[in-house]
């Protein structure tokens, strides 16, 4: 676990880094009139201490239950997810969530009839029950025309 | 005997069939809503807020109230089952619910669940009647420099969330800190860290932060098949908890009842602070500190108890001073108003009928909610043994749904797949979510407290020190912070001594 602390200690070392750049540019103000630069500037400082502290000082590896998910399949997963974020308002909530859920239950390794049956029923389910009962504003999409 | 006299009055009230009608409709909203990630009980009383105009005041109210706590009792399943809390103040029932739910012992915690948020609503109702316009006053007293100290407590307690390492603990708290100082800064109007983008302009929400980091951070981690496919399979093990169940769970039912009257009575406070509150406030008390996190009843007894105990307690501050301590209350002000009635001082002496009814309701409402909850446990466990491959879309069906449903804003998808990452890294490399979560819930508390009390005391720091209350809350956190370095040389010698003793029993047993 140390040396992975020493990684994130130095990626989090570089995040103080730039929350303090951008805090600096913010009115710091004085102490009987504080700014709204003082807040994320003192937190950058403490950020910056913790972080030198984990990459300084040993910790005590965390209980780890599960094997890791292979790291390719985890940008896989986001890279579709990413993908539904851009199409979720041009191509509407319906469709793009048949298409997420039919990915995941895809590399989930389901049957084609489980697939299918599953991400529609989902898909239609969750926005009949959101848009239509409870008057969630889901963008319909090509539904719509 | 005025205090019953007046009971007594509500209660015939609560009972007329209307009323119990709409205080069962508004338990099974409430229950259903809690249990839909996102939509939490303030938008459903937005949403519902038009009907009740045509609705008997009192009718109305109850209702309202029973969307309130009802949701309470709901938020907790989808935490223990899929990882997914379905409202704000469930999100630490998933530390130790959802382990139990991978252990078999859905059932059990569902039932605690149940049953703590039952027995905390009795308690809040009660101290609701009995010291309700008292607490209301004391709670007058806290300004920017109580506030300011009541959150270092928080964030102290914060470090008692972080599981093994109280360092990775502090970082995830300063992160939360940072992350909630994005948005447009509330007493200049200068944008921070929104980087041209208008929806960070009111900062980031804390249900997507929190559906990403829990329930799309554990997809992520374990989506693929393999060990924990084999644990949700596991055999299911009673449905309700055991006599061992509720020794373990006693003092943290007693304990998460009062922290979440107490916070949940001031304004600002809420279910969701105190439920974090009472979760770390149990893990400082425990003696095997380490066993949180693993799947121990004490962990869903405390925040659910609080969180149910500080839906009943947000009433004193809105029945007796007519301030709207958190979103759902504001919502019940709302209503209030629309019905020509004004919430203040002046309701417990113009409307008793009302308010009592509401009262007596919460009892009512409680045990309609325990009547219909129990039942559910059997059918809800189930969903346990579903595949974790068709089990993953639907969490993640629910997570994009319910990020999106808090403003109807795509922006919160897209912070719902970042903090989702960052969930799954967080896994990977020892941290805790859960310190980063409360940091955000506290963070703009904190600072805007911090600044009024400099802005008020012209720049003077004693100020946090010279108020009495601020001063006793600063002081309980530094005896926190320093009281296990102080007793450490006691316990060890404490130790030592069981040790000894042990050993001197052992070798006097036959066959030693």
């Amino acid at each position: 676990m140390t040396q992975l602390d020493r990684y994130s200690g130095g990626a989090l070392l570089a995040v103080a880094l730039a929350v303090l750049i951008g805090a600096a540019h913010m009115p710091i103000g004085t102490p009987s009139d504080p700014g709204p630069g003082l807040f994320p500037f003192v937190g950058a400082i403490l950020l910056g201490i913790l972080s030198t502290l984990l990459i300084v000082l040993p910790t005590q590896a965390a209980a780890e239950s599960d094997p890791p998910a292979p790291l390719p399949d985890v940008v896989k997963m986001l890279a579709a997810l990413c993908l539904y974020a851009l199409a979720f308002e041009p191509v509407g909530y319906p469709l793009s969530t048949v298409g997420l859920l039919a990915f995941i239950l895809y590399e989930n390794k389901q049957t084609i009839a489980v697939i299918l049956g599953l991400s529609i029923g989902l898909s239609a389910a969750t926005y009949y029950t959101f848009a239509k009962v409870l008057g969630v504003a889901l963008p319909p999409g090509l539904l719509m025309v | 005997m005025d205090i019953l006299d007046h009971f007594l009055l509500g209660l015939s009230h609560a009972l007329s069939w209307t009323n119990l009608l709409f205080c069962f409709i508004g338990a099974v909203l409430g229950t259903t809503i809690g249990m839909l990630p996102g939509l939490g009980p303030a938008a459903a009383i937005a949403l519902l807020l038009p009907a009740t105009y045509a609705m008997p005041p009192t009718a109305a109210i109850i209702m309202l109230a029973g969307i309130y706590y009802g949701a309470m009792y709901g938020g907790s399943t989808s935490s223990i089952l899929l990882n997914v809390p379905g409202e704000s103040a469930s999100v630490v029932t998933c530390l130790d619910g959802y382990r139990m739910a991978r252990q078999g012992r859905a059932g059990v915690a569902l039932g605690m669940s149940a049953f703590a948020s039952f027995i905390a609503g009795a308690f809040g109702t009660a101290g609701l009647m009995l010291v309700g316009p008292p607490l209301a006053d004391f709670s007058l007293r806290f300004g920017a420099a109580e506030y300011f100290s009541l959150a270092v407590l928080g964030l102290v307690l914060v470090t008692y969330l972080g599981g093994a390492s109280v360092l990775k603990g502090l970082i995830m708290a300063v992160l939360g800190l940072l992350f909630g100082t994005v948005g447009i800064d509330p007493i200049s109007a200068y944008q921070r860290f929104t980087f041209g983008v208008l929806s960070l302009s009111d900062g980031i929400d804390f249900v997507p932060v929190a559906m990403g980091l829990f329930g799309l951070g554990e997809i992520l981690a374990t989506r693929t098949e393999g060990k924990s496919q084999q644990i949700l399979e596991a055999r299911l093990t009673g449905l309700l908890p055991t006599a061992r169940d509720w020794i373990a769970a006693r003092w943290a039912l007693v304990r998460g009842s009062f922290v979440g009257f107490f916070v949940g009575a001031l304004p600002g406070g809420g279910a969701t602070i105190a439920s974090f509150v009472a979760y770390a406030l149990e893990k400082r008390l425990s003696r095997r500190p380490e066993t949180f996190g693993t799947g121990i009843i004490e962990g869903v007894a405390a925040p659910e108890a609080a969180n149910n105990s500080a839906a009943t307690s947000a009433f004193i501050p809105l029945f007796t001073l007519g301030i709207p301590s958190n979103p759902v209350t504001a919502m019940i002000f709302a209503a209030l108003l629309l019905q020509g009635l004004r919430p203040g001082p002046l309701l417990f002496k113009d409307n008793p009928d009302l308010v009592w009814a509401v009262i007596a309701s919460m009892y009512i409402g409680n045990v309609i909610l325990l009547i219909i909850n129990l039942p559910l446990i059997g059918v809800l466990v189930q969903l346990l043994r579903v595949p974790y491959g068709i089990l993953a879309p639907i969490i993640v069906a629910f997570c994009l749904i319910g990020a999106y449903s808090v403003n109807t804003d795509v922006a919160n998808i897209w912070i719902l797949i970042a903090f989702g990452a960052l969930g799954y890294a967080a896994r990977r490399l020892g941290f805790e979510a859960a310190p980063l979560i409360l940091a955000l819930v506290l963070g703009p508390l904190m600072e805007n407290s911090l600044r009024q009390a400099l802005l008020y005391s012209q720049g003077d720091l004693s100020i946090f020190i010279t108020r009495p209350i601020s001063g006793a809350l600063l002081l309980a956190a530094l005896a926190i912070l320093v009281g296990p370095t102080l007793m450490r040389p006691w316990r060890m010698r404490k130790s030592r001594a069981v040790r000894g003793e042990e050993e001197a029993k052992r070798s006097f047993e036959p066959g030693s």
